[in-house]
């Protein structure tokens, strides 16, 4: 797999290099900002980017940006957009356009075993990717007559993986089922909830997350 | 320049009324009477008899400037131009009743004393017109001489001269019942003093009149025109060179083509004077009905701001005004604005003043001249100037200190910004590069089989990521820039997300420029962290954004007391916002950018 870095902070850059290329991924190219970034996707094509979501010239959305524009321009490269912020806000707006081969992921835990790596794999083969962490805290929520008090253990477990951008194949191995299994669930809460969109669609991430965000 | 008119007091006002009223019908009556005798003369061998055209031009010339004089004396009593002008007419039309043979004898021998006021008359309109009063004391001093001469000279000549002996009596050669001494030599001198007189008074008036259209317009009044003034100066020479002729020629012969063209001439010359003020007089009736209306538009408040009061005034819809104020050492407009006059293409710039001091600018598309515009506007302006000026002077201290506030605001907010941003870009990368060594350091100590150094290190990574995650949160407190990255609607629901108040959110997903959105997301931030708001209270935020205003509906399950929301209230004041609390909640209306 190749993969482009864009990150600022040389620490966290050479960070995220290393665990990279521990894992035998080839780093092909390391920016520090838009441009660079845009341009090296352009000319080198790889098979992804991982992105500071804060970079160099103005430090405010440039990740977004960027990820926008990869998918827009390239849409075969997997952009991952590594952020420090919580709000499932920045996810969707990373996610929104184009979910499929697209991450969002906390800083927080890159350095930790093979979230990164893992996270990198699954949006190459397609997936999406949303922080755990936010969507335990979007579950977390209380909401008044709660429609995901209706829901199994196993069902809340099912639809909290969905979130997290897992197909059912993946999904079904993270518990050990069948796909088919998955399968039923994932369309089971899609009914209780009332949820718009297909279950077996890419965009069923969104839909997920649009639901536990309202 | 508009300046102050002293107000008469109203006994005066009301005496000059009654007295000119007066004056106006007498010479009505008498106008009334030449006419008719002008008209029914058997005039044979007049220049009216000569052709159409000296009848036109003698009997239209004079015609029309009674008929002037007259309905300025009644449109203006208080002013002497109307009196001026019919008199002119009433001396223009003399000599032909002289020569209405079946009229009584002491009308026709007073009748060469009224020939030698024309010129004084010409004089005082030509150099006082259309001032109430002449503003120049050398013209003034010189139509006062004026009159004394004509009066002295024309006394003279009604008792001095006598048309019996007078061998080149024209027309009338009748004895005059008025004469003190005849003697044949004494009556030919009388005649040739009274057409030096006039020679030389016309002399004056041109020489006076030309300096007048070339001087600059001055103070408190309106400029002459040359519309009436040309036409004056031919007059005046017209005048001068017939009586010049007439001293040449010795006798009044009508058949004299020279003679009769002068009379021709002269004739059209008044008559373009009298439609020249007769215009005058149809500018200021229209102008003192659109005065009317005005005066009773600012009655009823429906006038609206001075500049469109001036645009219908002057039916120029581009006016501006601009009015000075000392204290800002600027001018601002009627909003309290600030506004710099300038003139483009077509565009003139006229002074308000007072007492020399400046009171503001108007800026006009007309061709009118700064006296001219005086004159149009002056009466509307001083209705209006005060009023306006006081208001936009408010207003413009009230922005002033919006401005200043708002400033205030967006310069905490920027430093808020860098904090955050220094917040998430130093402390939290560098603790992540710090977790970063400790799992190196970590995995190492496995490898090496230390147990006791890898428990450790795994719990001080732990540490740094608690930490990581204190910072986060610091950072959010610090200043929310979701809000700048993702639009306002987007932070409102993270707000949701994090306070896990019940919100729903019914937001255009737009920009709205940081001072605003940053305002709302302040108020709702107070509003879901405020005191007795807590988990599950239910609120609802609604926005609006129509012609540059967002309106926001903040409805809560909870009343929030009035003292926690100070602050995100003053927020909205400093963007120009306004908060008003409703029975649920609260209404808000900003401007956006």
């Amino acid at each position: 797999m190749r993969v482009v870095v864009a990150e600022d902070v040389m620490l966290t850059r050479e960070g995220i290099v290393h665990v990279l290329e521990e894992a035998g991924i080839e780093v092909i190219a390391e920016v520090t900002d838009l441009h660079g970034l845009l341009r090296t996707v352009h000319t080198r094509v790889p098979d992804a980017a991982v992105v500071d979501i804060r970079m160099p010239p103005t430090h405010t959305d440039e990740g977004i940006v960027a990820a926008r524009q990869i998918k827009e321009s390239v849409p075969g490269v997997a952009v991952l957009v590594l952020s420090q912020f919580l709000d499932s806000g920045y996810a969707m707006e990373v996610l929104e356009g184009h979910p499929e081969g697209t991450g969002y992921l906390l800083k927080d835990r890159i350095f930790d075993g093979a979230i990164l790596v893992d996270a990198l794999r699954r949006i190459v083969e397609g997936e999406t990717v949303v922080d755990p962490t936010i969507v335990t805290r979007l579950l977390g929520r209380r909401r008044p007559q709660d429609p995901l008090e209706s829901l199994t253990p196993r069902e809340r477990e099912v639809l909290s993986l969905v979130a997290e951008g897992l197909s059912n194949r993946g999904i079904a191995e993270r518990l050990a089922v069948t796909e088919r299994t998955v399968e039923a669930h994932v369309t089971a809460v899609f009914l209780k909830l009332g949820l718009d969109g297909s279950p077996q669609s890419h965009r069923r991430v969104l839909a997920a997350l649009s639901y536990l965000r309202s | 320049m508009i300046v102050d008119a002293s107000p008469l007091t109203s006994v005066t006002a009301q005496r000059l009324r009654l007295s000119m009223s007066a004056a106006v019908a007498l010479v009505g009556v008498a106008c009334l009477y030449w006419v008719g005798l002008a008209a029914l003369d058997s005039l044979d061998s007049t220049f009216v008899a000569q052709s159409m055209w000296h009848m036109a031009a003698v009997q239209i010339g004079g015609g029309v400037l009674l008929l002037v004089g007259l309905t300025f004396s009644i449109v203006h009593p208080n002013r002497v131009s109307g009196l001026v002008v019919a008199g002119l007419g009433l001396t223009w039309l003399a000599p032909e009743v002289a020569g209405w043979v079946g009229g009584p004898q002491w009308i026709r021998s007073a009748v060469p004393a009224l020939g030698v006021m024309f010129v004084p008359l010409v004089l005082h309109l030509g150099l006082a017109y259309p001032n109430k009063k002449t503003n120049n004391r050398l013209n003034r001093r010189l139509i006062a001489l004026a009159y004394a001469v004509g009066i002295m000279v024309a006394v003279a000549v009604v008792l001095l001269y006598e048309p019996l002996l007078d061998l080149h009596c024209w027309r009338n050669c009748s004895s005059s019942p008025y004469v003190l001494v005849a003697d044949p030599g004494l009556s030919r001198a009388m005649i040739r003093v009274s057409m030096w007189t006039v020679v030389g008074l016309s002399a004056v008036f041109i020489a006076r009149a030309l300096a007048r259209g070339f001087s600059k317009p001055s103070r408190g009044g309106g400029g002459a025109s040359w519309w009436l003034l040309g036409p004056m100066v031919a007059l005046a020479v017209t005048n001068g060179a017939h009586c010049l002729l007439m001293l040449d020629r010795r006798r009044v012969d009508p058949s004299d083509p020279m003679l009769a063209g002068l009379v021709l001439l002269g004739g059209a010359l008044l008559t373009v004077v009298g439609l020249r003020i007769g215009w005058d007089l149809v500018r200021d009736v229209r102008r003192r009905h659109r005065l009317t209306d005005l005066v009773s538009d600012l009655e009823t408040g429906a006038s609206g701001p001075l500049a469109s009061v001036l645009a219908n005034l002057l039916r120029d819809p581009s006016v501006e005004v601009a009015y000075w104020i000392p204290s800002l050492q600027r001018h601002i407009d009627w909003r309290g604005s600030g506004v710099i006059p300038s003139t483009g293409p077509g565009r003139a710039i006229a002074t308000i003043e007072r007492a020399g001091a400046e009171l503001g600018k108007v800026i006009h598309g007309s061709r009118l001249s700064a006296d001219d515009l005086e004159q149009e506007i002056g009466a509307a302006a001083r209705l209006a100037v005060d009023n306006e000026r006081l208001r936009a002077e408010l207003l413009a201290q009230a922005n002033e200190i919006r401005a200043s506030q708002e400033r205030i605001v967006a310069s905490g907010d920027a430093a808020r910004r860098r904090l955050e941003r220094d917040l998430h870009d130093g402390a939290q990368q560098s603790l992540l590069a710090l977790s970063y060594k400790l799992r190196i350091a970590e995995s190492e100590s496995r490898r090496a089989k230390a147990d006791n150094w890898e428990s450790a290190l795994r719990e001080a990574t732990g540490e740094v990521l608690m930490t990581i995650e204190e910072v986060r949160r610091m950072a959010h407190g610090i200043f929310p820039s979701i809000l700048v990255d993702a639009g306002l609607a987007r932070a409102l629901e993270s707000l949701k997300e994090e306070s896990g108040v019940q919100m729903e959110i019914e937001f255009p997903d737009q920009e709205f420029g940081v001072a605003t959105s940053m305002a709302i997301y302040q108020l709702v931030a107070t509003v879901v962290r405020a005191p007795g708001i807590g988990e599950g209270a239910q609120t609802s935020i609604t926005g609006q954004a129509a012609d540059g205003r967002l309106i926001v509906d903040v409805t809560v399950d909870t009343p929030v007391a009035p003292p926690v929301l100070v602050h995100a209230v003053d927020r909205i004041g400093a963007v120009g916002g306004t908060v008003v609390s409703t029975k649920t909640g609260m209404h808000v209306e900003l401007p956006c950018g």
